[in-house]
Formats: structure tokens, C-alpha cells, sequence
């Protein structure tokens, strides 16, 4: 298997234990990052929509099956921001901090309304209200989430750049996973 | 590209679909989910051990600085003892809570007998601010079935919902799908309702009362009412802080902040489940 889908399996398993034991233990104010979401997004800007959708869905569909809720709610969720993050972010210069800080806020906005919209739709929550206060904490995260992405987004270009180098020299007849 | 963009979109939305036609509760889909948190426990246990260790040695290396300052001489040695007294806190504190667990067996307010209690370590959280459960360090082995109660010397924390071998998942009272029977303890209203977790509000519930023109004031005390056949009655929940809907209105609805701090748990005790409601909610 190829080294990018065991790098990505490793970062995604990572986020995963981090985000189930390490962040809701430093959150302030009821307020925490998601690094779940974070990783996805990373993914589809530095490595494409694709690989983007791909692995943000993939660790949503993780998140549903522990949640053991509604299956295909967070997957639908990260898939759709990922995606849409990653289409967009496809377009524009990425070398300013300003769109992965634009990319994990936005991000995290149009993850927060799937979710609220299909909590709603499915009656798994039927006493959703999205108030000022459900609001005002979306946002805080959205821009918690936004300077997660912008530190962490450097690491994830370089990342790709020498998984690329490395998968030129180990393979250069296959088409590479990273776009 | 556009192919593989193709293929993930449609993934994307055969997902969307099949949540819409998949219940979560299909066995294979609960068993995936029980493996995943199988796995992912020990890995959760190191990490929550290792944040609350340092957190606490955190606080004693801020205050070794400030001596330092002070004494440069002695740097070495208070070091050393301030190691050594992170670790004495740590046991202390451990040993506090669990005595308290322990007290709470004698006060009634869980309704069994003594012995029958089973003291558990949280290991792990909810990834997400949407829903609101724990994991917890025993399962299946220890004894733990579904439905079982949870609670801290505070309060009610919740009700166990999913059970592996080595852990379980307990669903806490702030979870948008929790519904505990309650009712007003002041002896001049009793007033009974539901108390409702609330999506992405964090520390918050909302009691729904059964009738209209319940009688229920700010700092009125909430504790389960037994209707529900899960949870014992006497249990305390919270504490009102606002009331919503004029008595005599249409809706009559009660803010209720938790007594128990579920943001920090470390330590609970899972009770047994009460006899004859073993799959009940």
C-alpha cells in the first residue's frame, strides 16, 4: 500500500484518540477544537477535493459509528466541508495564512449547519434550536478551528511535498495519490 | 482527477442515503462501533491519565518557578519535593474522590445495597460538542449492561447505552437524545416533567413539565422522579435557573444547570439496573 494512505490512516487514528480523550479535557468554556474535522480539511487543501472527501468521510463515518446515533451523519458533514473547502481552496492562492484560517473557519460553519440541518430532518434531535448561544459557540470554534488549520498547514504542505518526492523515486510509473 | 472527484461525490452520496435507511441499532453497525471503542480505549485511558497527572504537576512546577526566584539555593531540592508532592496530591485526591463514592453508598441516595456498586474511571469523551457521553474504563466483565445508571457523590450523570467487554458508553443527562423522569424536590410542589439534554449547549438542561401550570421557582432542586423505570428516584440532577412560559401558559419549561460538572469527570459509579427494566429508556 502506498505510503500517503498509511500516513493519512496514521494522522486520522491520531485525531481520533486525541479527540476523544485529550480535548475534552482542555476545552474552555464548554469551547473545543476539532481535530477530526481539522485533519480533513488539512487533507483536501494540501492533497485535493479527492483525497479530501475521501478521508474526511471516512473518519466521519468512524465518528457515527462511535456516536452510535445516526449513521452517515458526521460522514455527510466532513464530507461536505471538506469538499467544499477543498474545491474552493483549489482556485485561490494557498500560500497566504489567510485561506487556511478562511478554510478551517468556513469549514467548521458549513460542517456545523450539515449537522444541524440533518439533526433536525432526521428528528434525532427534535428540540434543536439554533440560538444565539448555539450560534456564538459555533463561530468561537469555527475560528478555533481556523487557527488550528493555519498552524498546522505548513507541516501538511511539506508533508505532501516529500511524500511526493518519495513516491516519484519509489514508483514513478504510478500515478501519484496526492493531486 | 475528475473521475476520482466523481467517484467521492457519489460515495459521498450513497453515505447520505444510507443514513436515511441504515437504523443505527442494526447489530452488525452496533458491533463495529463496540470494536472501534474497544480499540481506542486503552490509547484514551493512557492519555486521560497522562492530562490529569500533568495537569496537577502543571500547577506545582508554576509555583517551583516562583521559588526559585526566591531561592536559588534550595532550586534542587524543593524539585524534588514538589515531584514528590504532585504525586502525594494526586493520591490524595484520588483518595478523596473515592471515599466519596464510598460515602455515597450509605446515604441512600441510590437506593441498593452496598456492594453492588462498581466504582469506573472516564477514559474517554465525545468527539464532538453535538452529543454527550463518556467512556468508561469496566464493561461486560465487570458486570455493566445497558441501562444501568451513573452517578457521581454530586449527582446523576447518566445511563449506560453501549457495553463492550472492558468498557461501556454512558450517555449523560446533557445528551439531546437523554430523557430522565424528574421532579421538583420542594415539598410544596413536586411538579414532574422530563428532563432534556440540548444540542451543542454544553452544561445546560431544559425540564419539561407535565402540566402548565407546574409550580417551579429559580433555585428550585431537581431530582429524578423513578417514572421512567431507568433511573431510581431521589437522584439530584440540578438546580433551576431560569423559568421560561408563564404559569398557566401554553409550555411551561425550566432551565436546569447540572449539579455534577460533566465537563471534568474523572471517577463514577455505575449502579444496578433496576430490576424488571432492562431495556427500558
Amino acid at each position: 500500500m502506498r505510503k500517503s494512505v498509511w500516513v493519512l490512516a496514521g494522522l486520522g487514528f491520531a485525531s481520533l484518540v486525541l479527540q476523544t480523550s485529550l480535548v475534552p479535557m482542555i476545552q474552555v468554556m464548554g469551547l473545543r477544537p476539532d481535530l477530526i474535522l481539522v485533519s480533513g480539511l488539512l487533507t483536501g487543501l494540501a492533497a485535493g477535493p479527492g483525497a479530501g472527501l475521501a478521508f474526511g468521510s471516512i473518519m466521519g463515518f468512524l465518528v457515527d459509528l462511535l456516536n452510535g446515533r445516526l449513521l452517515g451523519l458526521f460522514a455527510a458533514a466532513n464530507g461536505a466541508a471538506v469538499l467544499l473547502v477543498a474545491l474552493v481552496g483549489q482556485k485561490i492562492y494557498k500560500e497566504n495564512i489567510l485561506v487556511p484560517v478562511l478554510a478551517g473557519t468556513f469549514g467548521t460553519l458549513i460542517h456545523g449547519l450539515v449537522i444541524a440541518i440533518l439533526l433536525k430532518v432526521s428528528g434525532v434531535a427534535p428540540g434543536l434550536q439554533v440560538t444565539v448561544f448555539t450560534a456564538r459557540t459555533m463561530v468561537l470554534e469555527a475560528a478555533l478551528n481556523g487557527v488550528l488549520t493555519a498552524a498546522f498547514f505548513g507541516a501538511a504542505n511539506r508533508l505532501r511535498a516529500r511524500l511526493q518526492a518519495g513516491a516519484a523515486v519509489d514508483d514513478a510509473r504510478r500515478p501519484a495519490f496526492w493531486s | 482527477m475528475r473521475i476520482r472527484l466523481l467517484v467521492g461525490s457519489l460515495a459521498f452520496f450513497l453515505v447520505v442515503l444510507t443514513m436515511r435507511s441504515t437504523p443505527i441499532e442494526t447489530p452488525r453497525i452496533e458491533m463495529l462501533g463496540g470494536v472501534i471503542q474497544e480499540v481506542l480505549a486503552p490509547l484514551q485511558a493512557v492519555v486521560a491519565r497522562s492530562v490529569s497527572a500533568g495537569r496537577r504537576a502543571g500547577d506545582h512546577f508554576v509555583n517551583l518557578a516562583e521559588l526559585r526566584r526566591e531561592n536559588a539555593a534550595l532550586e534542587q531540592r524543593l524539585r524534588r519535593l514538589e515531584l514528590l508532592e504532585s504525586q502525594v496530591e494526586e493520591l490524595r485526591q484520588e483518595n478523596r474522590r473515592l471515599k466519596e463514592l464510598l460515602e455515597v453508598q450509605g446515604t441512600g441516595m441510590t437506593g441498593g445495597s452496598p456492594g453492588e456498586y462498581l466504582a469506573a474511571r472516564v477514559t474517554g469523551r465525545n468527539p464532538d460538542a453535538w452529543f454527550s457521553y463518556a467512556v468508561i474504563n469496566r464493561g461486560a466483565k465487570k458486570g455493566v449492561t445497558d441501562n444501568m445508571t451513573v452517578i457521581t457523590p454530586r449527582g446523576l450523570v447518566g445511563r449506560v447505552t453501549r457495553v463492550t467487554p472492558h468498557s461501556a458508553t454512558v450517555m449523560m443527562t446533557t445528551d439531546p437524545q437523554s430523557g430522565v423522569g424528574a421532579l421538583v424536590q420542594r415539598e410544596t410542589s413536586r411538579a414532574q416533567g422530563v428532563v432534556v439534554g440540548m444540542p451543542n449547549r454544553g452544561d445546560e438542561l431544559r425540564m419539561k413539565f407535565f402540566h402548565r401550570d407546574a409550580d417551579v421557582r429559580r433555585g428550585d432542586r431537581i431530582v429524578t422522579s423513578g417514572s421512567g423505570k431507568v433511573f431510581p428516584p431521589g437522584i439530584p440532577i440540578g438546580i433551576v435557573t431560569e423559568v421560561s412560559g408563564e404559569e398557566g401558559g401554553l409550555v411551561r419549561q425550566a432551565q436546569v444547570k447540572p449539579f455534577v460538572d460533566l465537563n471534568s469527570l474523572e471517577e463514577v459509579l455505575v449502579l444496578p439496573a433496576r430490576a424488571g427494566d432492562a431495556n427500558g429508556r
